[in-house]
């Protein structure tokens, strides 16, 4: 009985080495290069936009991309918001840029996994990316959150939920946050019909300043080529 | 009774003012068609303000036949007033100026028969000015502009929003809204009838009217919450924009507009309600006034 | 002979003023009849009280014999109307105008008919010409043609020659005439000219400030063997009413406190010996010469006195 303690604590201990005694620069290599296996890929979904001030339907979405750096998402018909950096919900495009320096900050647990944190810092200063930090699963290589912070567009969280497509490092689901400004257009300029009933209906701590842009992927299709002209 | 109506249809086709409704709405319409064909790019900016930070959007997409319908009725149903007092205040009072009001009240029939007739004239006119402007503002703008989903910017208490309606859930929209414009516009109509009662020129019924209807517009829209609170409810003129109600579509738990319903659809029977009793008002009124006038003109 | 119009103790209050005051006469079929009156005596608040233009503040009017508040809509089928100067539809051709107002009398008239009616009134080549095209004097008869369309028994023209030339007036006197003579139609016609009723009545009522002075035959009422004389006298009142129980009583008249007596004139010594026998200080007995002298006193009434008082 002890000695079965024992194992199932070495055991642990063993467990422990692997998700933290990887070298860090390691792991984010292993990642990538689960990730470079699709030189492109097309894929359909569902996209829910959660914006205080928004009121839009959930759209059918197309994402295209292109090795190295083309990316490309489009609603299948009507009007679509799509929030600026959303760029970054392609993970390709996060390990574009090669020179940056790779800090090992620690582990921690995303939806209860335990998870490597990675912090990647570019190296050129005029970059646009100022930090992004990567969660990530060591045993199956896969990148469950990641978090981006840019000069011009904020700071971006990411989680990815795998499934189906986890051996390319495709995730299933993503939820996008974002910050975002709030709307305000003047009034009167609308000359809108007041039903009278408006006057409490949202309470003021409601107004938050955070977007979410939720994606249900439903079908990819892996490495079977897409033109250039997608991207224009 | 049908035969009167039709005299006055038949006034009303032949007499060169009924063109200078028409013309105005055409010469707007494609006016706006015309700037937003050309630059409504920054209509847009000003609409969307600083969600452009955050938000990419295909403004080409958005600027579509709907949006331009939406865009014009919005503008246009505050002018169409104008021309709906043009004939309707002109209905009593251009007799009286022609001389023609003492033949025709001593033809035989009543004189509430004759404000009837005068009412449903304006009403005909009314409905035949919007469809004319249904078939320029939304036809003619899906044509050069195509169809997509229109985006509705709205001041909501003391929120902005910014709705989207799937395209396929949009025309019966517009129908609705047409409808409700009718009767919104046939207050104006019964208000110019009232008004027209009372002048022996048409210059001062149609002038009274806009006036009436311009003042309690700008009361309405003052947006001060005393005013908001006492006196807008009092008003007609804020039930004329009641057509938009059909454009704030319902909205689910998680933010997501439901298709094919309204947000409140309590407000808008609520308030069609008021501008029928209006007309009823107005009308009454109208022929109380004309039965016991005597006519001197 | 059949009464078309029978007007009893009508009145009718402005606001201000009575425009008229209990006013009684009777038109019969076939009649002209002119009814005379300044500008401001009444006449138009009468007509267009026959025409339920107006409402009356009391009396009552009879129309063919039946009550005109009670038969409105078949009284009025019967009546055609021209008030004032109808500027009509003008953006509508003559043609056009008579053909809306007979669609509004219910009827609906063949071009032929209508052709006809034009002619009657002398437009028949201009019928496809638009009404602004007008002068004054088309417009009046296009508008006597409108009145005529229905084809009523009575013709009511009020001011029919008012502000037309020597031309245009002629032609409404004969359209007058015509109607009478060939289409036996009873004409209630107004004037403010006694010449122009003196053509064209056989009878006819003289108002001033909204009371009837005279009513009656045209030829007896002009006959120029009689005369009216003005009568002052130290009391009027007490003179008024002995005359009003004399023989003289029926051509009696007090305006403006004068009495008013139409008398031949070989009976003006009798009257003043009646006067004087009965102790009235008599003042003055004038001869007013005629009923046209007499009228244009009536409508000068002001200066006639003023020429009294210097």
């Amino acid at each position: 009985m002890k000695n079965k303690t024992i194992y199932i604590l070495f055991f642990f201990i063993l467990v422990q080495q692997i998700t933290a005694g990887q070298n860090i620069n390691v792991l984010v290599a292993n990642a990538k290069s689960k990730i470079d296996q699709v030189k492109d890929y097309k894929a359909s979904g569902k996209m829910k936009t959660n914006v205080s001030f928004l009121k839009l339907p959930i759209a059918n979405v197309m994402l295209y991309f292109k090795n190295p750096n083309k990316f490309k998402l489009k609603s299948e018909k009507g009007v679509s918001f799509v929030p600026k950096g959303s760029l970054n919900i392609n993970l390709n495009s996060i390990f574009t840029e090669t020179d940056y320096t790779i800090i090992d900050a620690g582990t921690e647990k995303v939806d209860n996994i335990p998870v490597r944190v990675a912090k990647l810092l570019p190296n050129d200063d005029n970059n646009d990316l100022v930090l992004t930090t990567l969660y990530i699963d060591p045993i199956q290589l896969l990148i469950l959150k990641s978090k981006t912070t840019t000069k011009e567009n904020g700071t971006y969280e990411l989680k990815m939920n795998y499934h189906k497509y986890s051996k390319y490092g495709l995730p299933d689901k993503i939820l996008f946050s974002f910050n975002t400004k709030d709307y305000k257009l003047p009034k009167g300029i609308t000359f809108d019909f007041d039903d009278r009933t408006s006057k409490s209906s949202i309470p003021k701590t409601e107004k938050n300043k955070k977007g979410e842009l939720e994606i249900l992927f439903s079908n990819y299709e892996i490495n079977k080529g897409i033109s250039d002209d997608m991207f224009k | 009774m049908l035969s009167l109506l039709q005299i006055e249809l038949y006034k009303i086709y032949r007499r060169p003012r009924t063109y200078i409704a028409f013309a105005a709405i055409t010469a707007i319409v494609l006016i706006f068609q015309f700037a937003f064909k050309s630059d409504g790019q920054s209509y847009m900016n000003l609409m969307l303000q600083n969600v452009q930070d955050n938000f990419e959007l295909d403004k080409s997409k958005a600027i579509n036949g709907y949006f331009m319908c939406y865009i014009i009725l919005n503008t246009l149903l505050v002018q169409v007033p104008i021309l709906v007092a043009l004939i309707a205040g002109d209905a009593i009072s251009g007799e009286a100026n022609m001389g023609t009001l003492r033949l025709i009240v001593t033809k035989p029939f009543s004189r509430t028969q004759l404000i009837i007739v005068k009412f449903l004239a304006s009403f005909i006119f009314t409905i035949i000015l919007l469809v004319w402007m249904a078939i320029l503002a939304l036809f003619v703008s899906l044509l050069i502009f195509g169809s997509d989903d229109l985006l509705i910017f709205r001041v909501k208490g003391e929120e902005s929003q910014i709705l989207q309606i799937t395209q396929d859930d949009i025309l019966w929209r517009y129908f609705a809204a047409f409808g409700y414009a009718t009767i919104a516009l046939t207050v104006i109509a019964s208000l110019g009838i009232l008004l027209s009662v009372f002048a022996e020129n048409s210059i001062g019924p149609i002038v009274a009217t806009v006036c009436i209807v311009l003042f309690f517009t700008i009361v309405s829209n003052i947006n001060v919450p005393i005013i908001d609170k006492n006196i807008k409810p009092w008003l007609f003129t804020s039930y004329l924009v009641g057509w938009k109600g059909f454009f704030y579509i319902g909205i689910d738990a998680e933010g997501q507009p439901i298709k094919g319903s309204v947000e409140n659809w309590m407000a808008i029977r609520n308030s069609l309600y008021i501008l029928i009793a209006h007309i009823g008002f107005f009308l009454g009124a109208a022929i109380y006034s004309f039965r016991n006038k005597d006519i001197l003109s | 002979m059949k009464p078309i119009i029978e007007v009893s103790q009508l009145c009718k209050n402005f606001k201000h003023f009575t425009a008229v005051n209990n006013l009684n006469f009777t038109v019969y079929k076939g009649d002209v009849f002119g009814f005379l009156g300044e500008n401001g005596a009444g006449k138009s608040t009468t007509i267009r009280m026959l025409l339920t233009l107006i409402e009356p503040t009391s009396g009552n009017i009879n129309l063919f014999g039946e009550n005109l508040q009670k038969n409105r809509k078949e009284i009025l089928n019967k009546v055609g109307a021209v008030i004032e100067k109808p500027d009509l539809y003008k953006y509508l051709s003559a043609f056009d105008n008579l053909n809306l107002f007979a669609k509004m009398s219910r009827l609906k008239l063949s071009k032929n008919v209508l052709l006809e009616q034009l002619d009657l009134v002398g437009l028949a080549d201009r019928w496809d010409s638009k009404v602004k095209t007008f002068s004054q004097g088309m417009k009046q008869r296009l508008g006597i043609a409108v009145a005529l369309v229905h084809n009523p028994e009575l013709i009511v023209l009020d001011e029919p020659t008012n502000g037309l030339d020597p031309q245009g007036i002629a032609d409404i006197r004969n359209l007058i005439l015509k109607l009478s003579h060939e289409r036996g139609k009873t004409i209630l016609v107004s004037s403010h000219l006694l010449s122009e009723i003196e053509i064209i009545a056989n009878r006819m009522l003289i108002m001033h400030k909204g009371k009837k002075i005279v009513e009656g035959d045209v030829n007896s009422l002009l006959d120029p063997s009689k005369t009216i004389v003005k009568i002052e006298t130290a009391n009027n009142q007490n003179a008024f009413e002995l005359l009003s129980n004399s023989i003289w009583s029926e051509d009696l008249k007090i305006i403006d406190e004068q009495i008013l007596l139409k008398i031949a004139k070989k009976d003006v010594p009798n009257l003043n010996k009646f006067l004087i026998q009965h102790s009235v200080d008599v003042y003055l007995i004038q001869p007013l010469h005629s009923l046209e002298n007499y009228f244009l006193n009536l409508t000068k009434s002001t200066a006639h006195v003023e020429s009294f008082t210097n």
